[in-house]
This record gives structure tokens, C-alpha cells and sequence, in this order.
């Protein structure tokens, strides 16, 4: 479903990304995991589209990430990304204008779920109220790849189980889902595989069952043994 | 891409709206003096409209500038770009939107132009035999109705593509120095080096192609022959700087 083959990307001199290499096939539930500044979102937002590689190619269904992928990849950033004016509807309404894959009653729905005022201006909602909005316009999309970037950042303990059991609800057979963070613990019950970046590279990837069967250790163990040993820790 | 439009218009919807409401007050205030019979106020009136017009003007390119500068400095871009739309289609929507609002504010300012001029010439009488004399001495230099008509169309023809041509330049002076200084900062001088580099090339070089062009033959023919190079020359403009921009966009700027 994604081929990513070889990517880098450099701003200036500093490379963000550097040589990245990865398969995502559908039905997969991928985390991407790392500090932050280790490449997590700049390859979320190659793989959007929002960015395009310095060199190598990303594939998408067989097509070369652009236009055309936008269609059928939802990408949920890590910032609030919306305008001054908009409510919770009017963000719903800009989606259904640009997405064919999106169900405002489904997203209506989502709303009513998480008790937010749809006629509310986003603006003078909380932190945790923006990222109830963001979740519920990414879900309320059928779309082929869904990526989170650090869902589970700036909410609280009840908002964290009601979106990891979004994300479950959200994980079929037809779709891959890529959800990027640093907080390992809530997600490791409920991915397929594990991609662990660390300076804008693949430090370690694979399915979850594979690194417990090679490693002997499950992801958070792994997670401290490489940016314990790559902050000087000392190893695990 | 007329649904992006239809959001550009929403999203400065505040801004329009003030300045709509600052034209309706000057229009008000120029009534109110006309039928108050104050002279002083006709005047003030009248002046504050001349600047209205100019200011509309300048405030077309400056609404136009700032929603596409302000889409590739703020988190919002990402709600245009994360679309299934082309970077051509999402530049040309921000020119579309320039275009839309400096029609609707010509066709605002011809509007007050047609409905007020009767109701100043009225209050100055006078001024009613200047309009008689200089019709009687366009009528002896041959010029017809439709002959000025002509004119009026080439020149507002004229007027808009060069506003939508230096509003593209600007559009090209933003992705360049976006391009070269990616995330970092002073992108806002660079733009403006870059623009200011830019109109002053383009100046000179249309300064040697096309020479001045002398009144013969009526008025109209003139204009005709001098604005038709000018037209042709902002459509290119335009156009390099549309596709260039759209170029930038799609290879190397980062959101």
C-alpha cells in the first residue's frame, strides 16, 4: 500500500530525514515512534504530501505522492491547524467540501460523543477540546491510510482511552493506520509494528512479535534501550 | 478550485466587511452634507471619498498579498494543502480571490461614481455647462460614445491585469525566498527584496520594448495601441509568475 524508498529530506544543512526506507501494508497498524526532532513528522508530512523528499520517492497505492494521493490519506497534525472564524460544524463542512470519503453525520456524531458544542468557535476551545475535533475530522473519513501525529499529546487520562479506542474502531483490514509518539506505553497493546526513529533514521523497525522474538524485549524496553543509550543513559 | 475561492472569500469575510462599511459611512456622511446644504462637509465628503478609492485599491493588494503569504507562514495551510488540489489550482484560487475583490470593489466605486455624480453637479449648477462644453469638443474631435466606452474597457482591462500581474510577482517573490529559506526566519525581508528586484527588472525591460505612443487619429485609437502591448505583457507576467510560483510550491517548499 506505502512504499517509501530511500527518502531524505534537508533543510539547509540539516538533514530532518535521512535515507528512510519503510513498507506499510494495509490492515497495519504502524507506530512511529521517537524523541521529539527525530524525523517523526517531517516523514508524516512527506508521506501527506505537505512536504516533498530532497531525494528518493514515496508510493502510494502505486502512485507517486501528490494530488491525487490526497484523496485517500488523512493526516491529522500535531498543531491546531484550522481558521480564526471556524466552529467545530464549519471545520465538518470544510472537509465535506474537499473530501469525498468524509461522513458528516459520522463526524456529527463524534461530537455529540465527546460532548463538544459543534456551534463553538475552535478557537476558545481548551488544548484537549482541539484535539477532540482533529480526532473526530480524521475519523470521520474512510480513508485508505490514516495518520496521527501525536494524538495522545496535551489530553488527559480519559480523553487518551477514548482515543486509543477510536484508533481500535478505526483499524480494519482495508486501511493502514500510522500514529506517531512518544508516549510507547498506551500504544504498545495495540499495534502491529514499530518503527523507531532516532536523527531523522530508521533506527528500528518491524513487527511487534519480530522485535520481541529477536530482542527479547517488548517496544517500551526497546524504546529505552535506544534513546536511553542515544542520550548517554547507559543501556537497559 | 471555486470552492477554495469560496473559503478565501469567507475567511477575509471581517476584513471586506469593514471596509464596505467605512465606503457606506463616507457615502452617508456625502448625503447628509448635500442635504444639510453644508459646503464644507460636500468637500470633506467628497475627499474622503477620492482616498476611499485609493485606499480600496491598495487594500485589493494587500488582501490578495496576505492570503498567500499568511498560507505558507500559518498552521492553517495545512487545511489547503492537505486537499486533493494542485499548487497551480491553490495559487490561482489566492489570484481568483484578488480578482474578485477588485471588481467588487470597481463595481462598488463605478456604482457611487454614477449615483452620486448627478447629485454633485445638481448642487453645484455650474458645473453642468463644463460637462456640456467638454462633450461639445470630444463631438469635434470625433470621438463617439462607443469610441470612450472602448477605451474605458482596455484601460480597467489594463488596470486589473497589471494589479493581478504585480500581485502574482508578489505571489513568486514569497515562494522564492519560502524555497531558499525554507522554515527559517527573515523570509518576510527576503520576499520583499526579492518583489522590489523583480518590478524594477520588469520595469525597465518593458520601458525598451514599447514605445510611447503619440495621440493621433482620436483618443481612442491611441490608447488602444498603447495599452494592447501593456495587456500583453501583464498576461505574461501573470502567467510566469502563476506557474512559477505553482513550480516552487510543488518541489521545494515545506509546510
Amino acid at each position: 500500500m506505502l512504499e517509501i524508498t530511500h527518502v531524505t529530506k534537508r533543510y539547509g544543512m540539516k538533514t530532518a530525514v535521512g535515507d528512510v526506507s519503510l513498507r506499510v501494508e494495509a490492515g497495519r497498524l504502524v507506530a512511529l515512534l521517537g524523541p521529539n526532532g527525530s524525523g517523526k513528522t517531517t516523514l508524516m508530512k512527506m508521506i501527506a504530501g505537505l512536504t516533498c523528499p530532497t531525494s528518493g520517492e514515496i508510493v502510494f497505492d502505486g502512485e507517486t505522492v501528490g494530488t491525487g494521493t490526497k484523496r485517500h490519506v488523512a493526516y491529522m497534525p500535531t498543531e491546531a491547524y484550522f481558521y480564526n472564524y471556524m466552529t467545530a460544524r464549519d471545520a465538518g463542512r470544510y472537509y465535506r467540501d474537499f473530501f469525498e470519503d468524509f461522513s458528516m453525520e459520522r463526524y456529527m456524531r463524534l461530537l455529540d460523543e465527546e460532548h463538544l458544542d459543534a456551534g463553538a468557535k475552535i478557537r476558545a476551545m481548551s488544548s484537549g477540546m482541539v484535539a477532540k475535533v482533529k480526532l473526530a475530522l480524521t475519523f470521520a473519513r474512510d480513508s485508505r491510510l490514516t495518520m496521527l501525529d501525536e494524538p495522545l499529546n496535551g489530553i488527559d487520562i480519559i480523553a487518551r482511552e477514548r482515543t486509543i479506542s477510536l484508533i481500535r474502531a478505526h483499524h480494519t483490514s482495508q486501511r493502514a493506520l500510522i500514529v506517531s509518539s512518544h508516549l510507547v506505553e498506551e500504544l504498545e497493546d495495540l499495534i502491529d509494528d514499530a518503527v523507531f526513529m532516532l536523527d531523522g533514521s530508521v533506527a528500528l523497525s518491524g513487527t511487534k512479535q519480530h522485535i520481541r522474538e529477536q530482542y527479547g524485549a517488548g517496544i517500551v524496553e526497546m524504546y529505552r534501550r535506544i534513546y536511553g543509550e542515544s542520550e548517554g543513559n547507559g543501556n537497559v | 478550485m471555486f470552492k477554495l475561492l469560496k473559503y478565501e472569500l469567507r475567511k477575509n469575510r471581517a476584513a471586506l466587511l469593514v471596509l464596505l462599511a467605512v465606503l457606506a459611512a463616507i457615502e452617508i456622511y456625502f448625503l447628509a452634507s448635500v442635504r444639510a446644504g453644508s459646503d464644507d462637509d460636500v468637500i470633506i465628503s467628497v475627499t474622503l471619498m477620492v482616498f476611499a478609492f485609493f485606499a480600496l485599491a491598495a487594500a485589493v493588494f494587500v488582501l490578495g498579498v496576505s492570503a498567500y503569504s499568511g498560507e505558507l507562514k500559518r498552521k492553517s495551510s495545512y487545511l489547503v494543502f492537505m486537499t486533493p488540489h494542485s499548487t497551480l489550482a491553490i495559487v490561482a484560487s489566492k489570484l481568483l480571490f484578488t480578482l474578485a475583490v477588485g471588481l467588487l470593489f470597481a463595481a462598488l466605486a463605478t456604482f457611487l461614481l454614477i449615483a452620486d455624480m448627478p447629485v454633485l453637479t445638481e448642487y453645484y449648477g455650474e458645473w453642468t455647462g463644463y460637462y456640456l462644453l467638454f462633450d461639445e469638443l470630444l463631438l469635434q474631435r470625433g470621438v463617439s460614445l462607443s469610441k470612450i466606452a472602448m477605451g474605458v474597457a482596455l484601460t480597467v482591462t489594463q488596470l486589473f491585469l497589471e494589479v493581478l500581474s504585480i500581485v502574482a510577482v508578489a505571489y513568486f517573490s514569497i515562494t522564492l525566498s519560502a524555497t531558499i529559506l525554507q522554515n527559517r526566519k527573515a523570509r518576510g525581508l527576503l520576499s520583499f527584496l526579492f518583489f522590489a528586484l523583480i518590478v524594477f527588472a520588469l520595469t525597465r525591460i518593458s520601458g525598451l520594448l514599447w514605445m510611447e505612443t503619440a495621440f493621433e487619429g482620436g483618443v481612442t485609437i491611441s490608447f488602444a495601441q498603447a495599452l494592447a502591448p501593456s495587456i500583453v505583457e501583464s498576461a505574461l507576467v501573470l502567467l510566469a509568475a502563476l506557474f512559477g510560483s505553482a513550480a516552487l510550491l510543488k518541489r521545494h517548499v515545506s509546510l
